[in-house]
């Protein structure tokens, strides 16, 4: 058994880790290596002084406001049929989605669909390899959204736009959906949804959130909107690491 | 649809605190942290069906923000907005009973916590805040085990050079006098 240890492992040991057989192989060097000892002393007292810092730091009440919203959103939520009825307001810029997300969602759709619409109408002769937003994606971004993981990025040959991948999850009906960013110097950027339709990636929400690359402007609430739109499509939780691979790998 | 059970609940509200603490660890913003947390409560009540009973709720009430968190990064980033974690003022530490040196190496560890990536920061307050064995980081965290330990000693690493707690003790000597500082 080899007598050299990765930091990885050392770690490992000051956080009880090491598996049986390398923590007695560790333990018999230790008296002759102190290099080694100290490198587990800076695991040691790095662990405790992260967590006392935080703790100290972080250590105040939760607000009463929060707790009260969330106390509220329970209670709501365990009286299914009382959408309309007290809906206690959030204390800041959010309101619980329950009450307004579908109606809202809807609204935006059609917004959407329309602003896309408009711009595809006026810039016809751009659109010819460019990617089309709303709708039945075109192949090429139908490709990236059947592969690209969350997190990591690619560029469409065609339009030069390039897609942030944000997440994957699967909606109420357990279709997969996957929320993207769309940045094109000329089109600007988008935050988008797509979902799984009869075998194909349908984008069902596209919102501007600023306009060319140079433009500052990005309305303070595009994240809102896309998260009371999620709210409506009854999103689960994110699908995270193998789950997300498993998912993609069943569409092909 | 039945709502949560109250047993859900109770937990829920009974959690709050580590669920803010996670979140301000995470980004630092007292309101980004409240906006947050009263969004990751949202999507558990509204998923409260898939949390398996006998599992770790915390585990799972984590992996919800944290999602939710790392949504909203990439979102800014496709936005083009920065991560402005280092840009927030560190508060001072105000424990009255932790001596002035102690609470300097404090001040410097939260500080060199800020200056972390955010891979090396969540997996940090996994494991040496909310004491999470390494599976279950990598767990919440969706990333192999390995991943989790090669992150998580960077950064340690990372931690004890801008706090000055890497020295390494080379004699026994050094190391008496560096456990009398504990």
């Amino acid at each position: 058994m080899s007598d050299e240890f990765t930091d990885e492992e050392l770690m490992a040991y000051a956080d009880g880790e090491l598996d049986p057989a390398r923590r007695a192989r560790l333990e018999a060097l230790l008296p002759k290596r102190p290099d080694l000892a100290g490198r587990i002393d800076m695991f040691a007292r790095t662990r405790s002084a992260a967590a006392e810092s935080v703790r100290t730091h972080l250590d105040e009440p939760v607000p009463a406001k929060l707790k009260a919203s969330v106390e509220a959103m329970i209670r709501q939520a365990s009286q299914p049929n009382s959408a309309e009825g007290v809906v206690p307001l959030r204390p800041r810029k959010r309101t619980p989605f329950v009450a307004w997300a579908a109606p809202i969602a809807a609204c935006l759709l059609a917004l959407v669909a329309g602003a896309i619409g408009y711009w595809l109408a006026t810039q016809g002769a751009v659109s010819s390899g460019y990617y089309q937003i709303a709708g039945i994606a075109d192949p090429e971004l139908d490709r990236v959204l059947s592969k690209l993981p969350s997190g990591e990025k690619s560029r469409l040959a065609g339009s030069g736009a390039e897609i942030s991948m944000i997440a994957s999850f699967l909606r109420g009906d357990q279709m997969l959906c996957r929320e993207f960013g769309i940045a094109h110097a000329a089109m600007g950027d988008h935050l988008a949804i797509a979902c799984r339709s009869a075998g194909k990636w349908s984008v069902d929400l596209a919102l501007r959130t600023a306009g060319g690359a140079t433009d500052a402007y990005k309305p303070a609430s595009s994240a809102e909107t896309i998260d009371a739109f999620l709210h409506a499509l009854g999103a689960g939780p994110a699908l995270v690491g193998q789950a997300e691979t498993d998912a993609l790998a069943k569409l092909h | 649809m039945a709502g949560p059970s109250d047993e859900f609940g109770d937990r829920l509200i009974a959690f709050l605190p580590n669920l803010r603490r996670f979140a301000m660890s995470l980004c630092r913003s007292p309101d980004v942290a409240d906006d947050l947390v009263q969004l990751a409560c949202e999507r558990a009540i509204a998923n409260a069906s898939s949390f398996v009973p006998g599992t770790r709720f915390d585990a799972w009430m984590f992996r919800i923000l944290r999602n939710l968190w790392i949504d909203q990064l990439r979102r800014d980033r496709t936005q083009g907005r920065k991560d402005d974690i280092g840009a927030h003022e560190e508060r001072l530490v105000g424990d009255a009973g932790t001596a002035p040196e102690h609470r300097l190496v404090l001040k410097d560890v939260w500080k060199a916590i800020g200056g972390l990536t955010a891979d090396q920061r969540e997996v940090l307050l996994l494991v040496c805040v909310e004491e999470f064995s390494y599976r279950e980081a990598a767990d919440i965290l969706g990333v192999p085990i390995g991943t989790v330990m090669s992150r998580l000693a960077r950064a340690r690493v990372n931690i004890a050079a801008a706090a000055g707690i890497d020295a390494p003790v080379l004699r026994s000597k050094r190391q008496d006098k560096v456990e009398t500082d504990e």
